[in-house]
């Protein structure tokens, strides 16, 4: 089993909370870990981790921070 | 006068090669490419600011002569809806429009004609529905909703303190209520876009807009497409100030290119552009602003209303920097701010250089020159009294960072020979008068709390250059050349050696858009990172050559030198591709986010802000009420100056655009239909507009967390301009005014009667 923390931003916060700590089996991918605390956007989303830009695809490893949130933009 | 430090290349007015090919007419927009085959689209839009749709009929138009196709809300795989927040606005209307311009329909023809007489003959059946014309309106007992949820898209309140008791306990008390109205963008280039299928089945388009990447991801959800089958190219674009940073029409010609299969152009008219494309949000601002006998701000209380149309796009940003902004860059101990961002049918509001900033500037920096006045106190003492000081707790609860800039921003403009001799100027007839007016101004860089992490690389390439590659699309900004001195520089290299690939998906990272005064800091950043990498890759590879350790080989100006010779870049980047190794790196940078937002906000607050003391004078003609502007004179903080001549090119635009909105531009509805579509009845401000003199002075300042301490200059300038041109048509004529724009008829209807007699004189 890996940990690994989940931080959401901007809309996403307010939709699914702004912080998770999950524990995932081996070979879970980013997309499986966000898919547990509900958030399921394929398409409209960036994902982030250990500040790295990532792919929902990609395996994640114990002790990793992401860093998910839809596209958005401000002033 | 700006000292030099050791650098080659920053901090040097390199040319812009992209201004010479603009001003002669070389550079090809969008707009200017005429493809062979292509199609040419129109769009059929809504007449009425609200109605239900009871049928859209096709028919007649698909007969008409080279019509290929019409698309319609039927025609979307995805989602019929885009917003870079909150998904509200239909892609194409299908059962209900709230605003004039609203599209419906698309058409492509072989030519531009065809396609305008068969969206003219789409035959769409309206039931027109009762609309809401101003916000007052909107919020009334008996308004119908717009949207399900309501008239009030967004509402935020952030207090701080006991406002009501500092307030009463305050030696003076300040209370106006400020308006300002809405503003276009009046881009050189309207909304424009070209694409086309290539072989591999990838949709291509080159489309006027700010963030490629953002784009793309809103038309893939949209059309139904993978991101990976889908490109944007946002470079050249002819002008965008925010206006461009929302989807416009890249949905509308993904759709049309991929139901004709065939190349597509589509370009909206001025007149669309004005019905149709997005304005600036018009504020009501109540104030009541406290101050000791001291002259330290003791309280504020904002109640802030902005009209974001029928569809929020970036209203609740923008309503957020409205709010960080009200405060100015001061500390107030106690305050109360309640945001409240209502839906009207006015046509949609988003994103404007400055986001909220100008329009709460106006409101704040009003308030300061009042009360600097009721205490007898000089108006940029008031403000050195009141100012943040580096390190210091801010209003929001998050530590600033370095704020030694203000200071010096006010410390240059107290100095200035117009602001010490402000008192002798004399206009030269007796029913002119003169004036001179003060504003300070502070913008946060980039997102606030929202997470950015931009990356962007550079390639070595063995013929012997470098390729910067970043998203954020040079849009007019100069950012081309000056992240191409951010990259010489750090290598060591000539400008020259740099080129620069930009703002296409298919080729650079995702940098983001360039929006939020943050392209050069995010940007640079990245390019940085991916500069270090570089580096430390090609060590590696001419430690190898040389025969000795990486750690023993450094690294200077091109450079790779041991003790046992030495190789240049490209000759190393030579012998990294003949491993088999990438040449190209790819940097990241974590822009600094405050760890606890503000309830209710998405993005308050910013950890790093540019600032900026503003000087105008006004001389007004009490006869006519016109307000000419005759100097500008501007004292930014944007941290390091990369490129003086762009940073002095980007606040002289900026300063302009903030003189039209602040005495002449005003986008009008009447009965929430636009009237001011185009460039006959919008007004702008012309050469003959501009100040005798309008000249920038950039205070010496570094940014810890940006490239070579660079922050950010697109939105500072536009900033304080309403506010200190307001403070001087006060010095000029004793009356203040509290709503933009500053037009003839509202400044001679504000003054006291003028007795012919004496006023001719």
């Amino acid at each position: 089993m890996i940990s690994v923390r989940v931080e959401l931003g901007g809309p996403f916060r307010e939709r699914f909370g702004h912080w998770h700590a999950l524990t995932l089996g081996e070979g879970a991918t980013i997309g499986d870990g966000l898919k547990r605390i509900g958030v399921n956007e394929d398409l409209y989303i960036v994902v982030v981790r250990n500040s790295e830009r990532a792919e929902l695809s990609d395996i994640l490893k114990d002790g990793d921070t992401v860093v998910a949130f839809p596209p958005v933009g401000g002033g | 006068m700006m000292r030099l430090l050791n650098y080659r290349w920053i901090q040097r007015p390199v040319p812009n090669p992209l201004g010479e090919e603009k001003a002669t007419g070389v550079t090809r927009f969008f707009s200017d490419m005429f493809p062979q085959g292509c199609l040419m689209a129109k769009t059929v839009r809504s007449p009425h600011p609200r109605a239900k749709v009871k049928g859209i009929d096709v028919s007649q138009a698909l007969r008409g002569p080279g019509v290929q196709a019409i698309v319609t809300a039927k025609d979307i795989q995805g989602l019929n809806a885009y917003g870079v927040f909150f998904q509200e606005a239909p892609v194409l209307a299908s059962t209900e429009v709230n605003y004039v311009g609203e599209p419906l329909a698309l058409v492509a023809a072989e030519t531009e004609e065809q396609a305008e007489a068969a969206a003219e003959a789409v035959r769409v059946d309206y039931e027109q529905l009762p609309f809401i014309s101003s916000m007052e309106e909107a919020l009334g007992p008996d308004a119908p909703n717009i949207l399900p949820d309501g008239n009030i898209a967004r509402h935020c309140v952030i207090e701080q303190g006991d406002y009501r008791k500092a307030l009463a306990e305050s030696h003076l008390v300040v209370k106006n209520t400020y308006r300002t109205q809405k503003q276009k963008h009046m881009y050189l280039e309207p909304e424009a876009g070209m694409g086309y299928l290539d072989e591999a089945g990838v949709l291509n388009l080159f489309v006027g807009g700010q963030n490629p990447y953002r784009d793309r991801l809103q038309i893939a959800r949209s059309v139904g497409l993978p991101k990976e089958k889908i490109r944007v190219v946002n470079f050249p674009v002819g002008g965008a100030f925010g206006g461009k940073d929302e989807i416009t029409l890249q949905i509308h010609l993904a759709l049309l290119v991929l139901k004709t299969r065939r190349a597509v152009k589509l370009v909206w008219s001025r007149e669309e552009s004005g019905a149709a494309g997005y304005s600036r949000h018009a504020f009501k601002m109540d104030m009541e602003t406290g101050v000791g006998r001291d002259g330290k701000l003791t309280a504020n209380r904002a109640v802030l209303f902005a009209d974001t149309g029928p569809y929020m796009s970036f209203g609740p940003s923008v309503m957020d920097v409205a709010m960080e902004t009200v405060n100015g860059p001061y500390i107030v101990p106690h305050y109360f701010i309640e945001g409240t961002l209502v839906r009207t049918n006015n046509g949609m509001s988003a994103a404007f250089r400055g986001f909220g900033a100008p329009q709460a500037n106006f409101a704040v920096e009003s308030q300061m020159n009042i009360i600097a006045e009721e205490l007898g106190l000089d108006k940029l003492e008031l403000r050195e009294k009141n100012i943040w000081r580096s390190r210091a707790r801010a209003n929001f609860g998050h530590e600033l960072g370095n704020c030694e800039g203000l200071r010096k921003c006010l410390e240059k403009a107290s100095r200035s020979a117009l602001w010490k001799y402000r008192g002798n100027i004399r206009p030269a007839r007796p029913w002119l008068k003169s004036g001179v007016g003060v504003a300070v101004a502070m913008k946060g860089i980039g997102f606030g709390v929202l997470p950015d992490y931009p990356a962007a690389a550079v390639e070595v390439h063995p013929e012997g250059h470098v390729t910067a590659l970043f998203s954020n699309p040079d849009y007019g900004q100069g950012l081309i050349v000056s992240n191409a001195q951010l990259v010489a520089e750090k290598f060591g290299i000539s400008p020259s050696l740099v080129k620069v690939s930009n703002a296409d998906t298919n080729f650079v990272p995702d940098t983001g858009g360039s929006s939020a005064s943050r392209s050069t800091y995010t940007s640079g950043g990245a390019l940085l990172d991916s500069c270090d990498k570089a580096i430390a890759a090609l060590k590696v590879v001419a430690a190898d050559a040389l025969h000795t350790r990486p750690d023993a080989v450094t690294y200077s100006e091109g450079m790779l030198r041991a003790d046992a010779g030495e190789l240049d870049i490209f000759r190393a980047a030579g012998l990294l591709k003949e491993k088999g190794a990438p040449t190209k790196f790819v940097g990241t940078f974590a822009v600094p986010r405050f760890d606890s937002p503000v309830s209710g906000s998405l993005e308050i607050p910013h950890m790093v802000h540019s600032f900026a003391a503003l000087l105008g004078e006004v001389e007004v003609d009490t006869l006519l009420g016109t307000v000419r502007v005759k100097r500008l004179l501007f004292y930014p903080d944007i941290g390091r100056v990369i490129n003086p001549v762009i940073a002095s090119a980007q606040c002289d635009g900026g300063l302009m655009q903030g003189l039209g909105y602040a005495i002449m531009e005003e986008h009008v509805y009447d009965a929430s239909v636009p009237k001011t579509r185009n460039f006959t009845t919008y007004l702008v401000p012309c050469p003959t507009d501009s100040p005798v003199e309008i000249g920038t002075e950039f205070v010496e300042s570094t940014e810890a967390t940006g490239p070579f301490g660079a922050k950010g200059v697109g939105e500072i300038p536009i900033i304080p301009v309403a506010s200190c041109l307001a403070d001087a048509v006060r010095d000029a004529t004793g009356v203040r005014l509290k709503q933009l724009p500053m037009s003839p008829g509202r400044v001679l209807s504000s003054l006291p009667d003028q007795k012919p007699a004496e006023a001719t004189a």
